[in-house]
């Protein structure tokens, strides 16, 4: 492991830990590179069988029957299971139990299966999956939210499609609108959007003696996994074992899915008692996996004349699509943050989650906030212009910071960069002399700057705290080295990295004695899903508590080899120091080995408290992230073609862990930004999807690739581990809407749809030019 | 079918259904797993090996196409467990590495590249890399690394 102190943006003196704040080299990257790393495609068992799905791919229907005898008829197929062979509970419903692993009776949406095929290739599943005869009667549908809601509408569930309302309500709307000088309303729409992880779902489910069945897999949540694959086979949760295996990306597509495809793959095992590979093709993953909700935000803001915010009213409706699965956590964030990063004496938010035909929507990266910030973020900027205000300085005036209050009533007591975000964006970006000399642009090509700013809620706040614990396990062996397991997903993130370094440093171990293992569920206690970017604080946090709880114990024999006072004994570095004399980390190690003194610890961390009343009020989260994206881009008037070429990402990540890690994030968040701005809207027709491939969806590729400078600023959480906060979401958050504030400032049109194509583009140029 | 072709420089021999690809003979029958599946539709580029010099997504060419041909895999830019290419230590020293599903197919296009072309510029990179798709890193630190490599003069 190679140490690049080189790229650490601040210097680290004697007092700074040895590992964290530093650009320690991935540990999984040799492998990832040499193409060793086991991917779960990429592992086979002894007489392992392949499954396949059967898909009737209608929107909504009763389903009257499923013969699998035609496949049955195929030689070297194995078996077909259905709803009627689930020895457990047909239900695999994350948070509300609305959906069954398999329909019995209705299909809700064209992601549904009926049946799984076992065959000895998946070449032969496949086929012999289109054999299965599935008799369906179609049954009227509803394939927008809005629709949904009418009374009239087609139920997709019985009892209404509108499941789900959160209500924000803070001081007088009413005396707030009367205050302003201005108002400003719009309605913005947002549609689905793939998460494009690279590598698909996939599980491998192998059946052990005793009862027991063990679940490999690509996935984010082992424990949510457990609790589905234990409910379908109706086996207690200590006969299941959930291993993740490498995981190829996630960006909250590998939240809840992975329960759906490994339930599968654990029935057909359990059925045939043989090993069951099952791992979806790209377009049954478009299929079957949660997009992005597609929202429509009805945003009304008013503001006095010297710019400061006296009130918003907000409506957001939600597609939650057939099943409700994360909606109740992602839409509860949603109306949560929806108002902005703004301290506005007087709110009234309701977010509604609404179910259609259509597919599922959950986690992606943001959690049901890029959509909202969109709205309040155009907002803003159209507010801006209406006072004549700078927008860079219409957010300073309102932002939150410390001893403001948040939407939810929240006061606000620590770790809030958020204004320095804003600033550093400003400056570095050179915002002042490009907003005036891009205005001057006239020819063909125009360009434009535009900002957004965001803060997210860490974690799962008050609508998870059931699930928001977890769990470390630290081994030391007699050697000094040191084997952790942890709840949290790697997933790409660098997690298994910054846990290094936050053990080693926590410990005193030399880093290089220190391994961490992707999650086995056998090992750790239930620690709740990798999501929200909880996991760096969570697993860190715990990985921390342990260490203590280790040096403890092991300090009392460092002392004693030392001849020193337990409280005066030291560890760092991989050494142990006191009493004026020091061993190393392994000496100890060895010596608790003799003197039969355990050296394995558990951590556990969870998180504060964390409250919503009914009118939305309350510490809705812990603590908050902030950032702020200016984006610049050149539009051609003729084509309509925009082209983002700079992107100022300030983010207030509490402490940098790893600075090239960090970089790594923002700079892919960044691009997923420009795929939501700029590209990316799976398309769907009568609940069919009609992109349902990587030609059709189209995501940023290498040519599309701004410059990007990032800009770290570290607003210190004194609960985080050496006072870090999450990064996973914020940077895929602030950036689409800086771009269409850019093309706005570009073309001087504003639009309140994203993706803002150049097709749409042309079109109000055209229009504008014929007015 | 028989297929013989060389791989990594040696010859290997493989009894395959006619419509195999030469994704599924080099991971399924030849067991080099080292080479990713990502959409099996040739649209993503994880898959990517070089075939008589020439990057190709594997999963859209026949294994039957390859007969008599020679295939560069990612497990043949360095030996097991021995000293890593420049390309491979390139990606790890610029952090370009994150998931890793994309890497094996990226290092392939960019040795394919660097072969041809050993002074390329970022856009010449980018170019050469446009069919070879990464959700996590935002393309940035894979475009120094490629930059990095072609720097390193192979003979050091
Ligand atoms: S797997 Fe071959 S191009 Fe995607
Ligand atoms: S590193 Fe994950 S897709 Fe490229």
């Amino acid at each position: 492991m190679t140490d690049r102190t080189d790229k650490s943006p601040c210097a680290p003196d004697a007092s700074s830990p040895p590992h964290v704040g530093r650009s320690v080299t991935r540990v999984d990257a040799e492998d990832k590179v040499r193409g060793t790393a086991r991917y779960v495609d990429d592992l086979t068992f002894p007489n392992m069988l392949h499954a396949a799905l059967v898909f009737p791919g209608v929107a909504h229907a009763h389903l009257k029957g499923v013969d699998p005898s035609p496949a049955l008829a195929i030689p070297g197929v194995h078996a077909v299971a259905v709803a009627a062979d689930i020895p457990g509970e047909n239900q695999i419903g994350c948070v509300d139990k609305d959906q069954p692993l398999m329909p019995e009776d209705r299909i809700r949406y064209t992601g549904d299966a009926v049946a799984v095929v076992v065959a000895d290739t998946p070449t032969l599943a496949r086929e012999a999956a289109l054999a299965v005869r599935v008799d369906t009667a179609e049954l009227p549908a509803v394939f927008d939210a809005e629709e949904a809601m009418r009374p009239d509408a087609p139920s997709v569930h019985d009892g209404g499609n509108t499941f789900l309302h959160f209500r924000v309500r803070k001081g007088d709307i009413a005396k707030g609108f009367e205050e302003a000088d201005t108002v400003v309303e719009r309605v913005f729409h947002t549609y689905h959007q793939e998460h494009s992880y690279l590598e698909p779902l996939g599980t491998i489910a192998v059946p052990e003696e005793g009862g027991s069945i063990t679940i490999y897999g690509t996935m984010q949540c082992p424990y949510y996994v457990q609790k589905a694959v234990a409910t379908v086979l109706g086996l207690p949760l200590s006969r299941v074992r959930v291993r993740q295996t490498v995981t190829g990306g996630g960006f909250g597509g590998k939240e809840d899915a992975p329960n759906e495809i490994c339930a599968c793959a654990a029935l057909a095992a359990w059925k045939t008692g043989r090993p069951v590979k099952l791992i979806h093709t790209r377009e049954e993953d478009f299929y079957r996996s949660s997009k992005r909700h597609p929202m429509s935000v009805s945003f009304k803001l008013g503001a006095k004349a010297n710019g400061r915010f006296t009130a918003v009213e907000i409506r957001v409706v939600a597609d939650a699509g057939a099943y409700s699965t994360l909606s109740p956590v992602v839409i509860f964030r949603a109306a949560a943050h929806a108002t902005g990063p703004y301290e506005i004496p007087n709110v009234k938010t309701d977010a509604y989650g609404v179910y259609t035909n259509r597919q599922t929507t959950g986690a992606f990266r943001g959690f049901g906030q890029p959509q909202t910030i969109f709205a309040n973020e155009s907002v803003v900027d159209e507010m801006a212009e209406r006072l004549g205000i700078d927008p860079v300085e219409l957010r300073l005036k309102n932002c939150l910071a410390v001893g403001k209050r948040t939407a939810t009533g929240q006061l606000l007591t620590e770790s809030v960069g958020l204004p320095e975000t804003i600033e550093k964006a400003r400056d570095v970006s050179d915002w002042e002399k490009k907003r005036v000399s891009y205005a001057g642009d006239n020819g063909r090509i125009r360009r434009g700057i535009g900002i957004g700013s965001i803060y997210y809620g860490v974690s799962l706040g008050a609508k998870g705290l059931l699930l928001d614990a977890s769990g470390a396990h630290l081994n030391v062996y007699r050697d000094g080295s040191v084997r952790i397991a942890v709840g949290g997903t790697e997933m790409g993130q660098g997690l298994l990295t910054v846990l290094c370094q936050i053990a080693a440093d926590s410990l005193g171990a030399p880093i290089e004695s220190i391994h961490v293992d992707h999650v086995d569920t056998s090992v750790v206690p239930d620690s709740g899903p990798s999501v929200a970017s909880r996991t760096t604080l969570m697993s860190g946090n715990a990985v921390i508590d342990a260490a203590t709880k280790l040096k403890a114990t092991m300090g009392k024999v460092a002392a004693d080899m030392l001849g020193a006072s337990p409280d005066a004994i030291e560890f760092r570095g991989g050494f142990v120091r006191g009493g004026g004399g020091s061993v190393t980390f392994a000496d100890v190690a060895n010596e608790c080995w003799l003197r039969n003194v355990n050296t394995a610890a558990e951590g556990w961390y969870a998180a504060p408290e964390s409250t919503f009343d009914e009118n939305g009020q309350g510490n809705a989260y812990a603590v908050y992230s902030y950032a702020t994206h200016v984006a610049e881009v050149e539009v051609d008037t003729e084509s309509g073609e925009i082209r983002l070429i700079r992107v100022t990402a300030a983010h207030d990540v509490g402490r940098i862990l790893n600075p090239v890690t960090l970089e790594g994030q923002i700079e892919g968040g960044v691009l997923q930004c420009a795929g939501m701005g700029l590209y990316e809207r799976m398309k769907t027709s009568s609940g069919d999807i009609t992109t349902p491939d990587f030609s059709t969806y189209i995501i940023p590729t290498a040519m599309d690739v701004p410059e990007i400078e990032s800009v770290f600023i570290e607003a210190r959480y004194s609960k985080g581990p050496f006072g870090a906060k999450g990064i996973g979401e914020t940077p895929a958050m602030p950036g689409a809407v800086a771009i269409a504030n850019a093309v706005t400032h570009a073309t001087g049109i504003r639009f309140y749809e994203l993706p803002v194509t150049a097709e749409a583009v042309r079109l109000a140029l055209s229009e504008r030019r014929d007015q | 079918m028989q297929v013989v072709l060389t791989v990594n420089g040696r010859t290997r021999t493989a009894e395959v259904p006619p419509a195999t690809t030469l994704l599924e003979l080099l991971r399924e029958h030849l067991g080099l797993r080292g080479t990713k599946c990502g959409c099996g539709n040739g649209e993503c580029g994880a898959c990517t090996v070089i075939l008589d010099g020439e990057p190709v997504t594997s999963c859209i060419v026949f294994a039957a196409q390859c007969q008599g041909r020679e295939v560069v895999t990612i497990e043949g830019l360095s030996s097991e467990g021995g000293e890593l290419d420049r390309i491979q230590q390139a990606f790890i020293d610029a952090g370009a590495v994150q998931c890793g599903y994309c890497t094996p197919g990226m290092i392939m296009s960019a040795a394919a590249l660097l072969a041809k072309n050993p002074h390329p510029s970022r856009d010449d990179i980018a170019v050469a890399l446009s069919g070879n798709l990464c959700r996590c890193t935002g393309y940035v630190k894979i475009v120094d690394a490629v930059e990095a490599a072609s720097l390193v003069n192979e003979e050091d």
